[in-house]
């Protein structure tokens, strides 16, 4: 982009960052017009001085008007305008994602324009597109998109979201913070993994499937309560109905279950710790969709075997906070696959992920 | 892995927005315009290059967004580093570097214009736009430098607000670009359209934009240090010479560029007063069909003090008693001598005015000779402004002829000995006494204007003198032809006389009350020395003075000279005087302002004072107020202002609300309670009700709907007032407070 230069800066965290602006309220960005700009009004200013050409001080009027005039309405935009994020629930590393941002100007009359708005996240975590409201009306609140890919599963706390124009000229960007909390669970990256569906449990376990009883795991019914029935069980808002003890029936899992254990290893690099929590997602995502009851054990964190999508969710959360904090030699995921009575069951794996070799079958 | 080319983000950004590009490029286009017209017209710069850049500027118009440069890169990289090297090598060679900068940066220009696809170009082109109206501030500061600018400042505004859009489009699909994603769908969010709203808000941007300019230069403060660079252009004259050569003269300047203004301030609105003649160089000697001076270049000066301002040599025998007052606004002229015309019969002459105004003008001194000539010291050239104070009617000034004095003799009464004989036969055949100078000078000059014509055509005399020529055989020629003839006549038979060049006529303009002098006012004319009434002014040419323009555009053009004054007055010559009186003037306001108030009775003091008061406190609470509502804690304590017209009513009539009651609730619990006394109030409430809800909780409420809550309860006010206070036992209980429910 011949047009537009970056440069390539250094990485700060979030508390550097707001420390900038702890020290200036707003913060400056010449662009390279802008410094044109710059050179301009100086040289035409030691020209009126030397020669006191009323026609080169108009000019120089002109010129430092834009200036001012330029931080004015600016500083206008800035101050009166706020903006609140709302991120989905999680989103996954790699991915591109669109975050709603709202914006709204508190001023009474006029517009706005050429608001930016993100949130402020420790340099390289994430590449973000902030979002981009063209034009604001006054006291109407505009929903705009702001794109972002996180390069790190994790969760980011932002407390505060930096609000940026370069209206109304476009020789400097001007920014400020605002006090606005979003966060942001980035999910490990799913790489395509099939999972072969287990045996239906009609044909499996006919003799078994459905056995109920007070001790089972899902929600079958209920009955009158019989002598050595847990006392837990009870459901006392039936009772209090119908006058008499009555139980919850339960039934044993009709399904079959997949257990992934994940241990994260402490490396240099970041990409590589990540690619365990990536197979393990990749595995948890492909056993749910297959019908697999889902369970999760980590070094910190153990989530239950169950299924859906929410299943699905907490065992992303759980993979995202995962700290990397095992020795490459513990390192791995290892699963399991057994039926509803604990019997071992083959797995047939299919895909392109990346890392199978990190991955073990036991 | 494939690569892809992908669309420069700038061409889909003008596939989307092609009316916003298009306005863009016609505003950027404008600006340039304006700066060349001022180049163009101050005729500084080479016309081809001019043309070639007017060429380009029309052409780039149908041409659109144009990337030749980028297909024919070689091509234009090559013109612009031969160019660079002749203007250097100009440069260079003649010292000239700025005039040379410049010539260069009008080649850019050109090449710029041909190459307008990224927001970046048309940035260069706005720049190269400002630099060269820099250019021409100096070059030309005339009233088109007034126009360009405000065209500039106009179209700047919209330039660089669409060029901000336009790049911030472009930042964004690029963005959207290295991310993958589809331009199409950040396109989709970007579309602008130029509405009304917009254009009148850029409007008003520019119209600040005019009044912060106007403030900053009214109060910056003036300075002119003269470190760097010194003068600026000038126009060459040809009533200035150290030397006037008849027969062979070569170029009479005809040409109508401006050379001074002689402002009159007590004449605006009238006719002209007198026929300005602003005296020049005076000469002496004739030789051979040339005029000269006879060595009083240092000898003779005087120095005009300062402060004082008297000349040396002033008119001693004045016919009026008071002095005509006049300012003299003097371009910048070429001239080896540096000469100051001034009106004939000056008394006082002061270059405060300059000296305030200009850095090079601090330091230069005025002197008179005993011809009454007047000098200044500064070989430089820049505008000068001095006032004068003269006696039109009075003589010429400078010393009296001393017929003892040989050295006054060469000077005066010197004439060619072959001319001697036919010249003096010629005045004594007119009837010129020599006894009589009054008598004499009077006869001659009458016969020139009379018998003979006036062109400015020039006729080589082929081994003749040219005064001999003009007066004996062609009978036509130019003001120096009567004039020398003049002086020669009378020198003839024994009356001291001179020739003086300078610039006579003008045109007058009573608007402002000036006169224009130009290069086609130059003039010669003859100064006769008589005694007991000093150096006469004579003038024998028959040329005709047009004092006032007529014609069907004479108001119109008045009116812009005029204008073309008050620029130069007001902006042009700006300087800290003025500055100091604009500060005086506030002050002394602010002073008759405080005068005032104390003079005021006890009464109108007290009243202007609560006055004050209750307007700082309306502002303190308009303030606070309009910062909780943004804070949005008016809602939470306190009733909204619509509900105020009921509350009193239906606090006797049914209950108070609660505190943690929402209002649109209250409502309609109301109308259910009141609902058995009047059904008609009950709907009205429900409506109201449901208004209320809208206007406080939705965002989009608008101020119509704000308006119609207002009138809907005001309709039920007057028709509550009717209902009999029935406080009803079956009042659903109020839901509870937060703190309860804890």
């Amino acid at each position: 982009m011949s047009w537009f230069r970056r440069k390539k800066k250094k990485a700060r965290t979030i508390e550097e960052q707001i420390d900038l602006y702890r020290r200036l309220p707003r913060r400056l960005q010449v662009y390279r017009e802008g410094v044109w700009l710059i050179v301009m009004i100086f040289g035409l200013g030691i020209a009126a001085i030397n020669t006191g050409h009323n026609l080169l001080y108009l000019l120089l009027g002109f010129l430092l008007s834009i200036i001012s005039l330029s931080g004015v309405l600016s500083e206008r935009m800035l101050n009166r305008a706020r903006v609140d994020f709302l991120p989905p629930d999680g989103l996954h590393v790699g991915e591109t994602t669109r975050i709603p941002v709202g914006f709204k100007f508190l001023g009474r009359w006029g517009r706005v324009y050429s608001l930016r708005a993100s949130p402020v996240l420790e340099d390289g975590v994430a590449e973000t597109v902030p979002a981009y409201a063209p034009q604001l009306v006054a006291g109407e609140r505009q929903r705009f998109i702001m794109r972002t890919r996180f390069l790190r599963r994790g969760i980011y706390a932002s407390p505060r979201a930096r609000l940026e124009t370069d209206f109304p000229f476009g020789f400097v960007s001007k920014s400020r913070l605002l006090e606005v909390e979003s966060t942001y669970r980035v999910w490990p990256r799913i790489h395509p993994v099939h999972l072969d569906p287990p045996t239906h449990s009609e044909q499996q376990y006919s003799d078994q499937a459905g056995y109920v009883s007070v001790t089972g795991e899902e929600f079958f019914s209920v009955r009158e309560y019989r002598s050595g029935d847990p006392i837990k069980r009870i459901h006392w808002r039936l009772t209090a109905r119908a006058t008499r003890p009555v139980v919850r029936e339960l039934e044993l899992p009709g399904s079959p279950r997949l257990s992934i254990s994940c241990v994260i290893p402490s490396l240099d690099e970041a990409a590589q710790e990540d690619a365990y929590a990536e197979m393990a997602a990749s595995l948890a995502v492909a056993g749910l969709d297959a019908g697999y009851l889902v369970e999760l054990e980590t070094p910190t964190q153990k989530v239950t075997a169950q299924r859906g999508p929410s299943q699905r969710r907490r065992i992303l959360n759980a993979l995202a906070e995962e700290p990397a904090s095992g020795s490459r030699a513990s390192a791995g995921v290892i699963i399991r696959a057994k039926d509803p009575f604990g019997k071992p069951l083959d797995l047939g794996f299919r895909g392109d992920a990346p890392h199978w070799d990190l991955v073990r079958v036991e | 892995m494939t690569t892809t080319t992908q669309t420069p983000p700038a061409e889909l950004v003008y596939r989307a927005q092609r009316s916003m590009v298009r306005l863009l490029d016609l505003t950027t286009i404008g600006c340039v315009g304006a700066s060349l017209l001022v180049l163009v017209l101050s005729g500084e710069f080479p016309p081809i290059l001019m043309l070639v850049n007017g060429i380009a500027l029309f052409v780039s118009i149908f041409l659109g967004r144009s990337n030749i440069v980028s297909r024919h890169r070689g091509f234009f990289n090559g013109l612009l580093v031969v160019s660079l090297a002749f203007f250097g090598i100009r440069a260079f060679l003649n010292g000239a570097y700025i005039y040379e900068a410049v010539l260069f940066m009008a080649t850019v220009q050109v090449v710029k214009l041909f190459q307008r696809t990224e927001p970046t170009d048309i940035l260069q082109i706005l720049s190269l736009a400002m630099m060269g109206l820099i250019v021409g501030a100096i070059a030309n500061p005339d009233l088109i430098f007034a126009l360009s600018f405000l065209i500039t400042l106009l179209l700047m505004t919209w330039a660089l607000l669409l060029t901000h859009f336009y790049r911030d489009a472009c930042r964004q699909v690029a963005d959207a670009q290295s991310m993958g994603i589809d331009p199409d769908v950040v396109m989709a969010g970007l579309t602008r359209r130029i509405s009304g709203p917009f254009v009148l808000g850029v409007t008003g941007l520019s119209i600040l934009l005019f009044l912060l300019t106007a403030t900053v230069f009214l109060f910056f403060p003036r300075m002119g240090l003269g470190f760097l660079f010194r003068g600026g252009s000038s126009a060459s004259v040809s009533a200035f010479a150290n030397k006037i050569t008849l027969g062979n003269h070569g170029v009479i300047h005809t040409d109508n560029r401006t050379i001074g203004r002689v402002q009159l301030p007590d004449h605006v609105g009238k006719r002209p007063p007198l026929r300005m003649y602003l005296r020049g160089r005076t000469q002496h000697t004739y030789k051979r069909g040339s005029w000269s001076r006879t060595g009083i270049e240092q000898r003779g000066l005087g120095h005009v003090h300062k402060k004082k301002s008297r000349m040396p040599f002033p008119p001693k025998y004045l016919e009026s008693e008071e002095p005509v007052q006049a300012r003299v606004y003097l371009e910048p002229i070429s001239s080896s001598l540096a000469v100051l015309p001034v009106p004939m019969g000056t008394t006082r002459i002061s270059l405060a005015q300059s000296r305030d105004f200009s850095p090079y003008a601090r330091h230069v001194s005025v002197f008179q000779d005993v011809d009454g000539d007047v000098y200044q010291n500064s070989r430089r050239r820049f505008r000068l402004i001095y006032d004068v104070d003269f006696f039109p009617k009075g003589d010429a000034g400078g010393k009296d002829f001393d017929p003892d004095d040989a050295r006054h003799r060469v000077r005066y009464l010197d004439v060619p000995r072959n001319l001697s004989k036919p010249l003096s036969d010629l005045a004594l055949e007119w009837g010129a006494d020599p006894t009589n100078p009054l008598q004499a000078a009077a006869r001659v000059e009458k016969n020139l204007r009379g018998r003979y014509g006036y062109t400015r055509n020039e006729v080589v005399a082929p081994n003749r003198d040219p005064i001999e020529y003009f007066l004996f055989e062609r009978k036509k020629g130019h003001c120096e032809y009567f004039a020398s003839s003049m002086v020669l006549m009378l020198r003839s038979i024994g009356i001291p006389s001179r020739i003086v060049s300078g610039f006579a006529g003008g045109e007058w303009n009573r608007t402002a009350g000036f006169f224009t002098m130009r290069n086609q006012d130059a003039h010669s004319w003859v100064e006769v020395f008589i005694a007991g009434k000093g150096w006469v002014h004579y003038d024998p040419s028959p040329r005709v003075f047009i004092p006032e323009a007529t014609g069907v555009f004479a108001w119109f053009m008045r009116q812009l000279q005029a204008l073309r004054l008050r620029w130069l007055v007001w902006v042009v010559s700006y300087n800290g005087t003025r500055q100091r009186q604009f500060f005086r003037g506030v002050n002394t306001s602010f002073k008759d302002a405080k005068k005032s108030v104390r003079n005021m009775g006890p009464v109108v003091k007290g009243l202007l004072l609560s006055g004050l008061v209750l307007l700082f406190f309306a502002f303190v609470y308009w303030r606070i107020r309009t910062r909780r509502e943004r804070r949005g804690e008016n809602q939470r304590t306190r009733p909204p202002p619509e509900f105020k017209i009921i509350r009193p009513l239906l606090e006797r009539l049914y209950r108070d609300r609660h505190l943690a009651e929402p209002y649109g609730t209250y409502l309609r619990r109301a109308a259910h309670a009141l609902g058995s006394q009047s059904p008609a109030i009950q709907q009205q409430l429900f409506a109201a009700s449901y208004l209320f809800d809208t206007v406080l909780h939705d965002p989009k409420a608008t101020q119509l709907q704000r308006r119609e809550l207002k009138r809907c309860l005001r309709r039920m006010r007057a028709e509550l007032r009717s209902l009999e206070a029935t406080p009803s036992t079956d009042v659903p209980p109020p839901p509870p407070l937060m703190q309860d429910v804890a």
